[in-house]
C-alpha cells in the first residue's frame, strides 16, 4: 500500500485554481484597481510572469530530490540550524498568510451576510480545515477535487451571470499604461495571489519527474484561472466604471449585489459568491496548515503532530480574532511584501544552494 | 480519536453547546419582519428635513383568505439621513424593519434638485437596501402614491418593480434604471444619471411623464418620451419591440442597431451615430393614402427632429447621459476625465438614420 | 466411497483414553435433543449412533434406526447414503454434531466415524426483498452458505473465481466464505483482508453486517456504511469481476461488497440493464434527490430566519404568511417536525403491510392537516418536511438512507447558527469527513473504482 502519494496533473491543476479562487475574490480586485490608472491587465500579467520565473526556480529545486520531501531534503543536506534559518520566514510567511486569508473572509462574512455574528466565532470555522489538514496530504487532495468540481461549476456561472449590464467601453484604456503601478505597494501586495507554487512545493515529496509535471501543470492552472482573475477584476470595472469600483471594498461583491434577472431562483447571488468562497479557502488553509506542519515536524522531529497542528490552528485563530479591523489586515498583506518576495525566489535559490552543498559534502564523504 | 464510547460521548459534549448557540445572531424569524417593499425620500425645501416614506407589504394571513383587508402599510418619518430615519421609525413598529429586499425607491423631485449624493450612500455602504433596486423621480404628491391601494391588485413594491422590467410593464421609453447605475454614474464623471420621472397618476398611482436628465447629483432637465425612445436606441438599451406614433400612421421598431463611431480633433471630442432601424407597419392612416417610402421619410423626419432636440437639451446642460465620454477613456488622460462635461457641450455629434420597413402587415398599403 | 464396516473396524481404541461416547454424552448432557441410540454390536462391541435429533435428517437415519428395516448391521451399514465419511477424535465430533452430522462410535472407542447427515433448516429461494429491480435476475441469496456459493457460482462459471473459507465464533462456529475473482482482485487487499478475518475473537456472529462492523472496528467510528450489502447474485458477480471481495457468512442473506467507495452506494443493479441515458438521468435523479434530502430543511430555516435576502419578496412574503400564528421559532418547528415524519417512517417500517398504510395515512394525511390548523407549523414547512422524507426513499442502500436521516439534522443545526453559510460549511464538513474515510486501503471518496491489474 505504500505508493509513493504524489500529486497527479489533475490534483496540481485543482489545487492551483482553488487556491487562486480563494484569494483573488475578495482583497485582491481592490489592490489591483487601486494600484494603476492605466490597463489593469498589465500588472497582473507582470506579476504572472513572476509568478511562472518563480515556480520555474522551485521546480528545478524539486526535481533535485529523490521521492524526499523538500524540507527534508534540505535538512538532510545542511543540519538543522541552517533550515531552521531560512524556513522560519517561510513559516511566518504561511501564518500571516493564514491569518489574513481567514481575517479577511470572516470580515467579508460580517459585511455580507451575518453583520452581528462575532468574529470570534466565525473564526472557529478553521477547524475543519485544521482537521482535515492533519489528515494528511491525501485527504485534502481527495476534499480538493470534490471542491474543485463543485466550485469551478458555480464559479463559471457567476461569472456567465456576471457579464450581465457589462459595458466594454467601462473597461478602458485597455493598453495604455504609465507603469504607476510600479511605484505602488498595492502592486507588491497583490503579490499573494501567485503563491500557489510555494506551498504545493512545501508539501508531499517530489521527484525529478513529478517537478516537471507540476510546473506544467502550474502554467496551466495559471492561463486556466486568468479569466477567473480578469473576471474578478474587470467584471466590476465595466459594470460600475473605474472610479466607483475603486471606492468599493469588495468590487466584486457589489457587482454581484447588483445583478438581477428574473429566471435566477436566488436573488442574492452574494450569498453564493462567499459560499463558494469557502470552499475554496478550506482546501487553501488546510494546504498552508498542513505545510506548516510537515515544516515544523521536520525541525523538531519529536514533536507530535497532533500539538503542532493544535498549536498552529490556535495561532493562527487567536491571531485573526486579534486583529482590531480591516486596515490591519490590509496593513499586514503591504507589510508582508518582503517576506513573500523571499518565500517565492531566494527560499528556493537558497534550497538550490543547500541541497549542492549537500551533495558535495555527501561526494567529499564517501572519498 | 479513540475507539471508546467515552471519546465520543466527549465529542458530543463538546458540540452540544454549538447548538445552543443556534438563533443567538443575525436570527429573526421571517414572521417578525417587517419586509419593506418601497422607500420614498422626500424633502419639501432645501432646509427642512429628509422626510422618508415607508410602504411595507403585509402578508396575507392563512386564515382569513379574504382580501378585503388592506395588504399594505404605510409610514413615514423625518430624519437627517436616511438611516436615521430607519432608526426612528424602528420606535413606531411592532416588528424588525427589514429593508434588504426593497424593490423601489423614488425620490422627490424636489430632493432631486437639491442633490441625492447624501441620501443614497447608505445603500452601498451598509448593504441594506439591494443594489438592485429600482430608482425613480416623483413629481407630485408622494403621500397619495404611498397612501393609496394599487389599482392593479400588485403587491406594494412589487408593483413598482414591475413597472419597469421587460418581463412585465417594462417598455423601452421607462428606462429602468437601478440604484448601482445611479451610484456609479454618480462617481462617473464621463456618463451622467437619465433616471425615469414619474408623476402621480388620477386612477393609478403614478404615470410615467419623462426622463429626469442629472448633472451630478442634481436634478437639471428632463427628456420627453420621445426623446428617450431615441436615448434607448442610441445606448443600445432598446430591445422589446415599440410603437412610434406618427400623425397618419403608427409603425412598430423591431430591430434596431447603432453603431457609434468616436474621435477627438483639437480638443473637440467627435460623435457619430449611425443607425439602422427595421420596422414594420402596424397602422395607417384612412384619410390620407401615403406609400411606404412617404412612411419612411417621414419617420426619419421625426426622429431626427426628436434627436435634435434632445441633443440640444443634453448639450446645452452639459449631461453626458449618452455614456459617450467611457469611449474617451483611453483618448483622455485620467485627469481630464473632470473636463468631460465641459467638453460634452462643444461635441459634434452627427446622427443618421437608415430605416427599412419590413412589411406592412397583413394588408398590403397600396 | 469406503466401506463404512470397515472403518468402524479400524476404529481403535486407546486405554489411557477416555472413550468418545462418555466425553459426547457428557458434553451434550441437559440437551434433550441429543440422542446416543444403540444400533447394533459388532464384534461384541456396542455400536452407538449419537446426533442431535433437531439437526440430522431423520430420513437419512431412518437405515439405522428403522425399526422395520431390519436384518443384519452389515447390511443396514451399506444402505448409508451420506456424502463420505470421515473419522475424528472427541473435538472435531462435537463440532460435527453441533453442525448436524451423526457419529458413529463403539463404545469404548476414543475416535468415531462422522456420518454427514445434517439437513439446514432453511427457506427456498425468493425474489429480493431489500432490493427490487423491474428488469433483471430476480433470485436473491437466502441464509445458507452452500445455497449462496452456488448461486454466485451460477452466475461466473470460471475456475478463476476463488473462494477462501474459515470459521469464525467461539460460540457459534459460523462459517465466513471471502470470494474473489483472481484474475481482478488486489492481492493486498486479499490478504490484508485475510489478515483481518483471522485476528477476530468474537464468540458469536449473525448477519453479514455485523460482521464488517468488527471487520472494520479497529479503526476509529464510521458514520458511512464502508461496504455494499446486497442480496442479489447479480451484483455480486458484477462486484466480483470488477475486483472487489464478497464476504458471505452463514445464515445470513447479505453479501458484503469490500471495498466499496461512497459512489457504489448510489448505483443500483439495474443501471447496467438499461440504456446508458437512462441510467445517468437516473443517477442525476438520486443525486438531486440526495441534495434535496440534505439541504431542504436546512434552506428552509436558513432562508425563513436568517438569510432572509437570498430569497424574493414574494416567497418571503408566502412563508411570512404562512408563518403567521406559529410561536415558536423556525428551528424548533422544523425539528419538532422532521422528529415527526422520522416517527412515521420508522412506524411505518416496522409494522405489517397492511397497518402501515394506515399509519402513513394517520400520520401524512391527518396529522399534517390537523398540525398545521393548530397553529403549530407553517404550512410551508409540511410541503419541506414531505419533500424531504420522499426523497430519502430515493436512496437505492438501506444504511445510506439512514446515514443521511442523521445528517439532514446535523445540517439544520448548522443553518439554524449561521444561516446559508452554516449549511455551507457543514457540507464542507462533510465532505471533508468522506475524504478521510479509506476503506480497506481505498479512499472512499474515489469517484471510481480504478480498474487495476487487468493486465498482469
Amino acid at each position: 500500500m505504500k505508493r509513493l502519494s504524489t500529486l497527479s496533473g489533475y490534483d496540481m491543476l485543482a489545487i492551483q485554481m482553488l487556491y487562486k479562487g480563494a484569494v483573488a475574490g475578495f482583497i485582491y480586485p481592490n489592490f489591483i484597481i487601486r494600484s494603476t490608472e492605466g490597463a489593469y491587465w498589465i500588472p497582473i500579467a507582470v506579476w504572472a510572469a513572476g509568478a511562472l520565473l518563480s515556480s520555474w526556480i522551485f521546480s528545478r529545486l524539486l526535481a533535485q530530490l529523490n521521492g524526499e520531501k523538500l524540507i527534508a531534503g534540505i535538512h538532510a543536506s545542511i543540519g538543522g540550524i541552517w533550515t531552521c534559518v531560512i524556513c522560519l520566514p517561510v513559516i511566518f510567511f504561511l501564518l500571516t498568510a493564514l491569518v489574513v486569508m481567514l481575517r479577511a473572509y470572516t470580515e467579508v462574512i460580517t459585511m455580507t451576510m451575518l453583520p452581528t455574528t462575532p468574529i470570534a466565532f466565525l473564526n472557529g470555522m478553521l477547524i475543519a480545515p485544521a482537521i482535515l489538514a492533519l489528515a494528511g496530504m491525501m485527504p485534502i487532495v481527495r476534499a480538493a477535487r470534490v471542491f474543485f468540481l463543485l466550485t469551478l461549476l458555480l464559479t463559471l456561472v457567476l461569472l456567465i451571470v456576471g457579464l450581465s449590464d457589462v459595458h466594454w467601453i467601462t473597461g478602458a484604456p485597455w493598453i495604455r499604461t504609465n507603469g504607476d503601478f510600479l511605484l505602488d505597494k498595492r502592486f507588491y501586495a497583490a503579490s499573494f495571489i501567485w503563491m500557489g507554487f510555494v506551498i504545493t512545493s512545501l508539501i508531499g515529496p517530489h521527484t525529478r519527474h513529478s517537478a516537471r509535471r507540476n510546473w506544467k501543470m502550474y502554467s496551466a492552472a495559471l492561463l486556466c484561472t486568468l479569466p477567473l482573475i480578469m473576471g474578478y477584476i474587470y467584471l466590476p470595472v465595466m459594470t460600475f466604471g473605474r472610479e466607483l469600483s475603486k471606492r468599493l471594498t469588495f468590487p466584486f461583491i457589489s457587482k454581484m449585489d447588483s445583478i438581477s434577472h428574473y429566471w435566477i431562483l436566488f436573488e442574492n447571488l452574494t450569498a453564493i459568491f462567499v459560499s463558494v468562497t469557502m470552499f475554496y479557502l478550506f482546501i487553501v488553509i488546510a494546504l498552508k496548515l498542513h505545510a506548516i506542519g510537515e515544516m515544523v515536524a521536520v525541525i523538531m522531529p519529536r514533536a507530535n503532530k497532533r500539538w503542532i497542528h493544535s498549536g498552529a490552528f490556535l495561532v493562527v485563530y487567536a491571531s485573526a480574532t486579534l486583529l482590531v479591523s480591516w486596515r490591519v489586515v490590509e496593513n499586514i498583506t503591504i507589510l508582508t511584501i518582503g517576506l513573500r518576495l523571499y518565500v517565492m525566489f531566494v527560499f528556493p535559490l537558497f534550497g538550490l544552494l543547500a541541497l549542492a552543498y549537500g551533495r558535495r559534502a555527501g561526494k567529499e564523504g564517501a572519498l | 480519536m479513540s475507539t471508546s464510547g467515552y471519546g465520543r460521548a466527549m465529542m458530543l459534549l463538546l458540540c452540544l453547546p454549538i447548538v445552543f448557540v443556534a438563533g443567538c445572531w443575525d436570527s429573526k424569524d421571517i414572521d417578525n419582519r417587517l419586509m419593506l417593499g418601497v422607500m420614498g425620500l422626500e424633502k419639501r425645501s432645501v432646509d427642512s428635513p429628509l422626510n422618508v416614506w415607508f410602504r411595507f407589504p403585509l402578508p396575507k394571513g392563512a386564515q382569513d383568505g379574504t382580501t378585503s383587508k388592506q395588504d399594505f402599510f404605510t409610514t413615514s418619518q423625518y430624519g437627517q439621513t436616511v438611516s436615521d430615519a430607519m432608526n426612528k421609525v424602528r420606535y413606531k413598529l411592532p416588528k424588525a424593519l427589514d429593508p434588504s429586499s426593497t424593490r423601489a425607491i423614488l425620490l422627490d423631485e424636489s430632493l432631486a434638485k437639491t442633490g441625492v449624493d447624501p441620501y443614497l450612500e447608505f445603500a452601498i455602504r451598509e448593504r441594506s437596501v439591494p443594489l438592485d433596486a429600482v430608482v425613480a423621480v416623483i413629481r407630485g404628491n408622494m403621500e397619495r402614491i404611498f397612501t393609496h391601494a394599487n389599482p392593479t391588485g400588485e403587491l406594494t413594491g412589487i408593483y413598482t418593480k414591475l413597472f419597469f422590467e421587460k418581463y412585465a410593464g417594462g417598455i423601452p421609453r421607462k428606462n429602468r434604471t437601478m440604484l448601482w447605475e445611479v451610484y456609479a454614474k454618480l462617481y462617473n464623471p464621463l456618463h451622467s444619471n437619465l433616471i425615469p420621472l414619474l408623476t402621480e397618476g388620477k386612477q393609478n398611482s403614478y404615470v410615467l411623464a419623462g426622463n429626469a436628465i442629472f448633472v451630478k447629483d442634481k436634478l437639471v432637465g428632463e427628456l420627453n418620451l420621445d426623446e428617450s425612445l431615441l436615448y434607448e436606441i442610441f445606448t443600445h438599451r432598446f430591445h422589446d419591440s415599440e410603437v412610434e406614433l406618427m400623425s397618419k400612421s403608427d409603425i412598430r421598431i423591431v430591430h434596431n442597431h447603432t453603431r457609434v463611431s468616436t474621435s477627438f480633433k483639437d480638443g473637440k471630442p467627435i460623435i457619430r451615430l449611425d443607425t439602422s432601424l427595421v420596422t414594420t407597419l402596424i397602422d395607417s392612416s384612412r384619410y390620407r393614402r401615403q406609400n411606404a417610402s412617404e412612411v419612411v421619410a417621414e419617420f426619419e423626419a421625426d426622429l431626427n427632429a426628436h434627436a435634435k432636440s434632445m441633443f440640444e437639451k443634453t448639450q446645452r446642460l452639459g449631461a453626458d447621459v449618452f455614456g459617450f465620454g467611457d469611449r474617451f477613456r483611453s483618448r483622455l488622460q485620467p485627469s481630464e476625465y473632470e473636463k468631460w462635461p465641459e467638453m460634452f457641450k462643444h461635441a459634434e455629434i452627427s446622427y443618421s438614420f437608415r430605416v427599412d420597413l419590413r412589411n406592412t402587415g397583413l394588408e398590403f398599403l397600396d | 466411497m469406503r466401506d463404512i464396516l470397515a472403518s468402524i473396524y479400524r476404529l481403535t481404541e486407546q486405554p489411557d483414553s477416555v472413550p468418545l461416547l462418555g466425553l459426547l454424552n457428557e458434553a451434550f448432557a441437559d440437551s434433550s435433543d441429543y440422542r446416543a441410540s444403540l444400533i447394533g454390536a459388532v464384534e461384541g462391541e456396542e455400536l452407538y449412533l449419537c446426533y442431535l435429533d433437531s439437526l440430522c435428517s431423520t430420513e437419512k437415519l431412518e437405515f439405522l434406526l428403522g425399526d422395520e428395516s431390519g436384518g443384519d448391521l452389515s447390511f443396514r451399514l451399506s444402505r448409508y447414503s451420506g456424502a463420505g465419511l470421515m473419522e475424528g477424535e472427541f473435538q472435531r465430533c462435537e463440532i460435527a454434531v453441533c453442525s448436524g452430522s451423526a457419529v458413529l462410535c463403539k463404545q469404548s472407542s476414543s475416535a468415531g466415524l462422522i456420518l454427514p447427515l445434517a439437513e439446514n433448516q432453511q427457506r427456498g429461494i425468493g425474489s429480493p426483498v431489500t432490493e427490487n429491480v423491474l428488469q433483471g435476475p430476480m433470485n436473491a441469496f437466502i441464509e445458507s452458505l452452500d445455497v449462496n456459493t452456488a448461486l454466485i457460482r451460477q452466475q461466473i462459471h470460471s475456475s478463476k473465481l476463488k473462494m477462501w473459507e474459515t470459521v469464525i465464533g467461539t460460540a457459534s462456529h459460523t462459517r465466513v466464505a471471502l470470494y474473489y475473482y483472481a484474475d481482478a482482485i488486489d492481492p493486498e487487499l486479499l490478504s490484508d483482508l485475510q489478515d483481518r478475518i483471522a485476528e477476530i475473537r468474537i464468540e458469536s456472529i449473525q448477519d453479514s453486517a455485523q460482521f464488517l462492523r468488527i471487520l472494520m472496528s479497529r479503526k476509529r467510528f464510521h458514520l458511512f456504511p464502508l461496504a455494499i450489502s446486497t442480496e442479489r447474485p447479480d451484483r455480486v458477480s458484477m462486484d466480483l469481476l470488477k475486483g472487489k471481495a464478497i464476504i458471505m457468512i452463514d445464515g445470513s442473506p447479505f453479501a458484503l461488497s469490500i471495498p466499496s467507495v461512497y459512489t457504489d452506494f448510489w448505483h443500483s443493479p439495474e443501471d447496467k440493464y438499461v440504456n446508458p441515458f437512462v441510467t445517468n438521468f437516473l443517477l442525476t435523479l438520486r443525486f438531486l434527490a440526495m441534495f434535496i434530502n440534505l439541504f431542504l430543511p436546512a434552506l428552509y430555516v436558513a432562508l425563513t430566519s436568517i438569510n432572509v435576502d437570498v430569497n424574493r419578496l414574494e416567497i418571503s412574503l408566502a412563508a411570512a404568511a404562512s408563518r403567521e400564528g406559529v410561536p415558536y421559532p423556525v428551528f424548533v418547528e422544523t425539528l419538532l417536525m422532521l422528529i415527526m415524519i422520522d416517527f412515521i417512517t420508522e412506524a411505518g417500517l416496522r409494522l405489517p403491510k397492511t397497518v402501515s398504510s394506515t399509519v402513513t395515512m394517520v400520520g401524512g394525511v391527518v396529522l399534517g392537516q390537523a398540525i398545521i390548523q393548530a397553529n403549530i407549523v407553517s404550512n410551508l414547512l409540511i410541503i419541506v418536511v414531505a419533500a424531504t422524507a420522499i426523497t430519502n426513499f430515493i436512496v437505492i442502500d438501506y444504511q445510506m438512507g439512514l446515514v443521511q436521516r442523521i445528517l439532514k439534522y446535523f445540517i439544520v443545526a448548522g443553518a439554524s447558527i449561521a444561516g446559508l453559510l452554516g449549511i455551507v460549511f457543514c457540507f464542507a464538513c462533510l465532505i471533508i469527513y468522506l475524504s478521510c474515510i479509506e476503506t480497506f486501503g481505498t479512499p472512499y471518496l474515489t469517484s471510481l473504482w480504478p480498474k487495476k491489474n487487468k493486465v498482469t
